[in-house]
Formats: structure tokens, C-alpha cells, sequence
């Protein structure tokens, strides 16, 4: 076979139009970016390895800098009668990472109980650890500092209580946040309005994230949940109010619901008439019947939840009317409430399931669930 | 008589023919351009994937899943575990999913007519009884159901036993079935990390109203040391094969999807581990049952749904939550998997090129889909005709060793240093290889897979597409499973 008079490469050259010596050019700018790719490639692959390896050597050392701190903890607690400022004790626990420190601690605190609790607690004030630690919530990564704060809360000293505190303004949201259930934690309800307004400004559309974390003061806020859900203009905190008062009900409340049915957001709306299911309200109307005829699919579908648990048999012309609804959802959970009335509510429903489908389904459905009941 | 002068011969006619030899150097310029844009958009994936690690750092986020264990700001779940003859491990792998760190979880099984005892093991593992339950089954159309099942020991677990479609088809009627807002699909053969629902929902809990749907990554448990149900210790696999996958999963995913999620150009939620929400799963008629690329169709539709309804959304990926799964382990199966792949994106793509070019879908019409087109359909076939091109030029005698030697230098150095940055980038934010030993193997692989592996991905996507356009009817085919138990010991 003879050699082809032309070369690809010159040829493709011709084709693009290109001068002669512009070849050599590229060629060697092509080797030039393949040998620097090349000489990145193996720096890059250099530096992962090394750092692999210290990166290795340092965890490697934490862990057991960390398990001889432990065994030191867990062998204090273990020997009753030491006291906790006993000074040859204090000097037997080895030092160890600051954020390991507060794993360990963290899992003392939520284990221990009684005396111990109170004598951990007074420990990690003696040691200096509580210095140490309320420091590192101010620096690190966020999961140490997070930790570094559920370590704070479990003590009882106004400083650490103090640092939760500012941390409500701090940048990380999830830091924020675990400031906020710490400072629920210690029941610090002078904060309230701070801890929503934290809350609210990290996790703006969070109704019932905002609505759990209040819920966990218990019964005690009711009052200044009330007044909160009525001067707030932000919808999200009305909500989250209400919400947080379903989850802890009071017998009755002074807000007017029936108002609150009026209200733009869904949201809102949605939480009245469930809130008026669990508690009393002033007001002449019924929010719960309104809920059931609002134009918003989620208020209708919570107002038949809300129907379904409350049982009362006041609302059947209401919930016959939703079992027309166009949502699927909205249609099922009329008949459920209509079937959890009581007996008539459930041949209503049976009557009903010749000509509608949802009433054949439903009925099915919890005559099906009759029987795992009865079986359990 | 055969004789080598008239082979000669001819090839000295063909290489003088001016239209034989023009052809050929525009067929070269036109690979050149492809692999050039090809070559351009894995640039551009590097550095928006380093960005958008370091924007949505996962690292320490162990603390962030407990603050959100408590919460009831995490949304309830439901997941669907699509099953087929899983009889052997559908035990464990529910045991698994039950004891899932999640406030508010429903475990859906489906079993999609399997021919094993997969039905009666699950209803005498978990004390089943035959129950009924309403279904949304309005737009989302499947095979008939034999029973709905519900447990005594776990009520959250609902099993449905129904006659043989597809997993397509399975996963439509478990998500009839689904309540929740927002419901996962897992493979019944993968494991899911204890706390890779609450990683993976965080998405819709930070952006509530506009994350429509989010995918994780999809980890090689192959050689990983797996117990009760959970990985203990990352290794990698013993199977060459399988640890080239390694290399191609952490690229595929902490790169490609990771940018593209940033830019919002996520086309493809894997179908071993993704959550949805239900409503708008429901509204574009849940999975298709005719393609094999069910899960990329899915997010298309979706992308599709908003966009028509002119609603903000955003598809996610988030890198940390991991869902294992065992990879093929021969070339016969990764051959079919990959194989199968590509037809179905070329499946999925062939229903929705009217969105191509149409600036009514914005980026998803105007980028993403003419990018996917590049990358994914025709970067295979310049990829492949380059190579044939490299035999003709030999042939012909038009290689030049010098030129040759330097734009496949060029190529292969740009390869390697894609892989190597990869894994830098995995280092940085995920840190899953601890084992120096393994990180070396690792950064070898990368180098390595440009010599073999490559080229042979691109034989069975071009493969997938010869297939697809000669309309073959698309299979799932069989694959081999060692399970997770062979995978730990080996």
C-alpha cells in the first residue's frame, strides 16, 4: 500500500482555511494544556492523598482522646460516693476536643437523672467545660455548635442561658433554630417573641415548624400565644399561634375564630376552624362550618379532618355538600366524617354508596378497619 | 485469488476519491466540535457543582437531621417499594425501611405479580390481613389489584399484592394509595441510609412551596460491609467492574447532577431514590408505563407541568442521603443496564421534543434538553465515529503520529483530570473513601477508565440507540444480585 499523498491533519488545516505554520502552533499548544491537565491531575491527586492521610491521623487521635474522656465520665458516675469537686479526680479527666467533649456530655445529660444529672451538671461548671464549650458555639462548624448549645441547655446557669439567647440571631439558621428549642427547653418564655421572630426570619414559610417548637412550653404561653395571634401581622406566626394552641388546647380562647375565617391566608383559616374543634371561642358563627364551605381546597380538607375527629352531627348537611367536591381528598374525608357521626352517619353513608362511588369506597374503608379493630 | 496489491489498490482508489475524502475530514471536524461542546459543558459542570456544595454544605449535618427528627416541620412520607421476586430478601430489606430515622413515615410494598413467595412472605413476616383502602386512581391508570394488606405488628406498612405490569406500573398503584404529601421511591433491592429521608426532605422543608421533587445520590454497596440492614463501613468493590462504576457514579452525580440541580436543569431523578410530591405526581398522570426510562419521564412531565402552569418550581439533588445499590458485575449485565438506559432517555426525549427550542420552556427547552441531546445522544456517536475514523485514518495511512498522539493526549488528559476533580470534589464535601489505600485505588481507576471502560460506554449507549431506532420492544431484563450479605463478605 503507498503512502496517501496528504496527511489528515494538513488537510483538515486546508479545509478550516488555516495558514500553513499554524499546525505547529496548535500542536503544541495542545501538548502544552494536556501536560498542564496532566500536572494538575497528579498535584490534585497528591493533595487528596496527604490530606487523606492527615485528615486520618487527626480523627484518629480525637476518637481517642474522645473514648479516654468517656471512660473517664463513665467511671466517675460509676463510683457514687466521689464528690464531683474531689481535686485528684478532677485532674483524671483527660482533655480531649471541645466538640467530642460535648457529644459525650450531651449524651450524659439526656441519660443521667436525679442527683447524677445535678452532679454532672455542677461538674462541667467546676471543670471550666461550660467556659470551653460556650466558647466553641461561637466558632467551628455548625454541628458543633449546635451541639455546644444542646449541651448548654441542659445547665442551669444564667450565663449559658444568656449565650443561647444571642444565638437566636445567629447566621446559620439551623443554629438558630437549635437556640430556639434550647431556650425552650429551660422554659425561657421571656424570649418568646424573640424565638419567633428568629424562627420566622430563617424559616419564613414554616407554620407548623414554628407551631411544634412553640408547643413545647406546654400550656403555660396560652395566654401570650392569644396575644401574640392577635397583634401579629406576619400570617405565618397567626398560624403557627393557632397551631400551637391545637396542640396544647385551653378549654376556651378570646380570639374571635369566626373573624379569623375571613382571614386572606389559608393557612390561618385552616388552624381557626381546627382550634375552634378543641376549645370555645366567643362569636355568634361557626368556623368549622365555614371552613367547610371555603373556597380554598386545604381549609375544606382540614375542616373535614377537623369534622371527622370532632364527630358532632351538626354538620352532615355541610359535609353532603363537600362530598360533591371536585378534590378527591375533600369528598373522602366528608363521607369519613360523615360515617364517624355515629350509626346514622354510617347507613347514611352506606345509602349513599350505591350512587356514590367515594361512599362505596369509604365505607369499605373503614368497615375494613372495623375489623382490624375488632381483631386487635 | 486474494492477493494484498489489490487491497492496495483499493484503498490507495478510495483515499484518492475527493468526496470519499472530504466526507471524511467533515465527519472529523464535526466529532472534533461535539467533543469540543462536550468537553465544555463538563467544564462548566465542575466548577457549579464545587459551588453548590459549598453553598448547601451537608457536612455535620447529622445535628441538622436530629433538630428535624423532632420536628414536625418534616413533612410525613410515604415511600413505595416496587417488588419483584424479592421473596428471598423482601423481609430484611422492610425490617430495613421501618427502622428508617423519619417522624412520619409510611411504608408502601408493592408486589408487581412476582412468581416467587414474595406475596405470602409478606403477609406471614408482618402479620397481614386483607384490608380495603380508598385509592386515588382518577388520573393513574395500572394492571388490577389481588389485595391490599395492612399489618397488625407495623401500622404504617401497607402491602399490595397486584398482577405483573412493570415497576412503572407498581409504583402507580402504590402511589394511588399514597396520603402523604410527598412520597419516596426506592428500588426493594437498595438500602437507604438510616437518616437519608430526613437529608433528603430538607429541600422541602427550607423551600416549601416551590421544591417539587428531590433526588439523592445512588452509592455502590458492592464490597461495603453491610449490617442489619446498614452500611457499617465503606469499602470498595472487589469486582474491577464494578469499582470503575465508583468512579462513573461519583462523576455522574456530585458533578453532572449536582450542577444541573443548581442551575434547576435536573432532568433525571434516579429511580432507586427520589421524593415526590404526590399532587403533582398525580396531576401528570403519576409513571409511564411504555418506556423504560420511567423516572426520567417522570421529572420531564413534571419540569413540563409547572412550566405549562407557569408555577415557580425548583427539582433538587441533594449529594449526602445515599441509597445503595448493588451494581452488575459483568459485562453481559452492565451491558443490558446500560443499554436499557439510553433508550429510555432517547425514549423520553423523543415524547418531549416538542420542548425543544421552545422558549415557552424557558431554560428546560432551550438548554437543558439540546444540552442532553448533545451530551447523551449524540457525544456516544461522535465518540464511537471518532474512533472508527482513528481506523480509517491507519488504514488509509493519513495518520499522523505526532498530531495523533497529541489531540488524544489532549482528550484522555482532559478525561482524567474530570475524574480527578470529581473525586476532589467528593473528598471535600461527602468523604466517603477514609481508607487512603482506596482513595489511591480510586484516583488509579479515574486514569485508568479513559483506556477501555470509556469506549465501551459508548459502544452500548450507541448500542441503546440503534435498538431504540429499529423500535425493538424495550425490556428491564434480568440482573444479578449477590445481595448485600455476599456484598459485605466478599
Amino acid at each position: 500500500m503507498s503512502p496517501s499523498p496528504i496527511s489528515a491533519s494538513a488537510h483538515l488545516w486546508q479545509v478550516l482555511g488555516a495558514p500553513g505554520g499554524s499546525q505547529d502552533a496548535f500542536l503544541w499548544l495542545i501538548v502544552t494544556l494536556s501536560l498542564i491537565m496532566l500536572t494538575v491531575s497528579a498535584g490534585a491527586c497528591a493533595l487528596i492523598i496527604v490530606r487523606r492521610v492527615g485528615l486520618n491521623h487527626r480523627l484518629a487521635e480525637r476518637e481517642r482522646h474522645k473514648a479516654a474522656f468517656r471512660a473517664a465520665l463513665g467511671e466517675h458516675f460509676s463510683r457514687s460516693h466521689s464528690a464531683p469537686d474531689d481535686p485528684v479526680l478532677a485532674a483524671s479527666f483527660p482533655d480531649c476536643h471541645v466538640s467530642d467533649m460535648s457529644d459525650v456530655l450531651l449524651h450524659h445529660l439526656r441519660v443521667l437523672r436525679g442527683t447524677q444529672a445535678e452532679q454532672l451538671r455542677q461538674l462541667v461548671t467546676d471543670q471550666g467545660w461550660e467556659q470551653r464549650i460556650a466558647r466553641s458555639t461561637k466558632s467551628g462548624t455548625r454541628g458543633a455548635r449546635m451541639r455546644a448549645l444542646r449541651v448548654l441547655s441542659y445547665l442551669e446557669t444564667s450565663e449559658s442561658l444568656r449565650l443561647i439567647h444571642e444565638h437566636l440571631d445567629a447566621k446559620q439558621p439551623y443554629v438558630r433554630l437549635t437556640a430556639a428549642r434550647a431556650l425552650v427547653r429551660r422554659d425561657a418564655t421571656m424570649f418568646l417573641g424573640h424565638i419567633v421572630a428568629s424562627y420566622s426570619d430563617v424559616f419564613p414559610d414554616q407554620v407548623k415548624g414554628l407551631a411544634e417548637l412553640l408547643s413545647g412550653f406546654g400550656a403555660k404561653i396560652t395566654d401570650d400565644l392569644e396575644e401574640m395571634a392577635e397583634r401579629t401581622d406576619r400570617p405565618v406566626v397567626l398560624a403557627a399561634s393557632l397551631e400551637a394552641l391545637i396542640m396544647n388546647p385551653p378549654r376556651r380562647v378570646r380570639l374571635d375564630l369566626c373573624a379569623l375565617m375571613n382571614h386572606l391566608s389559608d393557612d390561618v383559616r385552616a388552624a381557626a376552624c381546627a382550634l375552634s374543634c378543641v376549645s370555645e371561642h366567643p362569636g355568634a358563627g361557626d368556623p368549622l362550618r365555614m371552613g367547610l364551605k371555603d373556597d380554598a381546597p386545604k381549609v375544606r380538607l382540614r375542616a373535614a379532618k377537623a369534622a371527622c375527629e370532632n364527630r358532632e352531627s351538626g354538620f352532615v348537611g355541610e359535609l353532603y355538600a363537600l362530598a360533591r367536591d371536585p378534590i378527591f381528598w375533600a369528598r373522602y374525608w366528608a363521607f369519613r366524617a360523615i360515617w364517624a357521626t355515629g350509626d346514622a352517619g354510617r347507613q347514611f353513608v352506606e345509602s349513599c354508596a350505591k350512587r356514590e362511588p367515594m361512599a362505596a369506597d369509604v365505607s369499605l374503608e373503614m368497615r375494613a378497619a372495623d375489623m382490624r379493630a375488632g381483631h386487635v | 485469488m486474494f492477493e494484498w496489491s489489490d487491497i492496495a489498490g483499493w484503498v490507495d482508489a478510495v483515499a484518492a476519491n475527493p468526496t470519499f475524502v472530504t466526507a471524511i475530514l467533515w465527519i472529523t471536524v464535526t466529532v472534533v466540535i461535539v467533543g469540543a461542546m462536550q468537553n465544555l459543558v463538563y467544564a462548566w459542570a465542575l466548577p457549579h457543582a464545587w459551588i453548590e456544595l459549598n453553598r448547601r454544605s451537608q457536612r455535620e449535618d447529622d445535628s441538622v437531621c436530629w433538630e428535624n427528627m423532632r420536628s414536625r416541620a418534616a413533612p410525613p412520607i410515604s415511600v413505595i417499594v416496587p417488588a419483584y421476586n424479592e421473596g428471598a430478601t423482601i423481609r430484611d430489606n422492610v425490617m430495613a425501611l421501618l427502622s428508617l430515622q423519619y417522624p412520619d413515615l409510611r411504608i408502601i410494598v408493592v408486589n408487581d405479580g412476582s412468581s416467587d413467595d414474595t406475596a405470602e412472605r409478606m403477609v406471614r413476616e408482618f402479620d397481614m390481613i386483607e384490608t380495603y383502602v380508598v385509592r386515588e386512581a382518577e388520573t393513574i391508570s395500572h394492571k388490577p389489584i389481588r389485595g391490599i394488606y395492612r399489618s397488625y405488628a407495623h401500622p404504617s406498612l401497607l402491602f399490595i399484592d397486584k398482577e405483573n405490569g412493570k415497576k412503572a406500573d407498581a409504583i402507580n398503584v402504590g402511589l394511588t394509595c399514597v396520603r402523604t404529601p410527598l412520597f419516596c421511591v426506592i428500588d426493594a433491592d437498595s438500602l437507604l441510609e438510616p437518616t437519608a429521608l430526613l437529608q433528603a426532605v430538607r429541600p422541602f422543608t427550607e423551600d416549601p412551596g416551590n421544591v417539587i421533587a428531590v433526588g439523592g445520590t445512588v452509592g455502590i454497596v458492592n464490597g461495603c460491609k453491610v449490617r442489619n440492614g446498614s452500611v457499617e463501613e465503606y469499602r470498595l468493590p472487589t469486582n474491577m467492574l464494578a469499582r470503575l462504576q465508583v468512579v462513573e457514579y461519583i462523576r455522574a452525580y456530585l458533578m453532572a447532577r449536582t450542577a444541573a440541580s443548581r442551575k434547576g436543569s435536573l432532568l433525571l431523578i434516579s429511580g432507586a431514590f427520589g421524593i415526590f410530591r404526590r399532587d403533582i405526581a398525580v396531576a401528570v398522570g403519576g409513571y409511564d408505563t411504555t418506556t423504560v426510562g420511567e423516572d426520567m419521564e417522570l421529572v420531564i412531565k413534571m419540569h413540563r407541568h409547572m412550566l405549562e402552569h407557569e408555577a415557580p418550581y425548583t427539582i433538587r439533588y441533594v449529594p449526602e442521603p445515599v441509597c445503595w445499590t448493588e451494581a452488575p458485575e459483568s459485562f453481559k449485565f452492565l451491558s443490558n443496564q446500560r443499554t436499557r438506559w439510553q433508550r429510555g432517555a432517547l425514549e423520553c426525549l423523543a415524547r418531549h421534543r416538542s420542548l425543544l427550542f421552545r422558549p415557552r420552556y424557558k431554560r428546560l427547552g432551550m438548554v437543558t434538553l439540546p444540552t442532553f441531546v448533545l451530551v447523551d445522544l449524540i457525544s456516544p456517536i461522535a465518540e464511537t465515529l471518532g474512533y472508527a475514523l482513528l481506523v480509517i485514518f491507519l488504514i488509509l495511512g493519513w495518520l499522523q503520529p505526532a498530531f495523533f498522539m497529541a489531540i488524544t493526549g489532549f482528550v484522555f488528559s482532559f478525561g482524567v483530570l474530570i475524574s480527578i476533580l470529581s473525586l476532589a470534589l467528593e473528598q471535600d464535601e461527602i468523604q466517603r473513601f477514609s481508607r487512603p489505600r482506596d482513595l489511591l485505588a480510586v484516583l488509579l481507576l479515574a486514569i485508568f477508565e479513559n483506556f477501555g471502560y470509556r469506549q465501551l460506554n459508548s459502544l452500548w449507549r450507541v448500542k441503546g440507540l440503534v435498538q431504540h431506532f429499529r423500535g425493538m420492544t424495550p425490556t428491564w431484563g434480568a440482573m444479578e444480585r449477590k445481595g448485600f450479605a455476599a456484598s459485605s463478605e466478599s
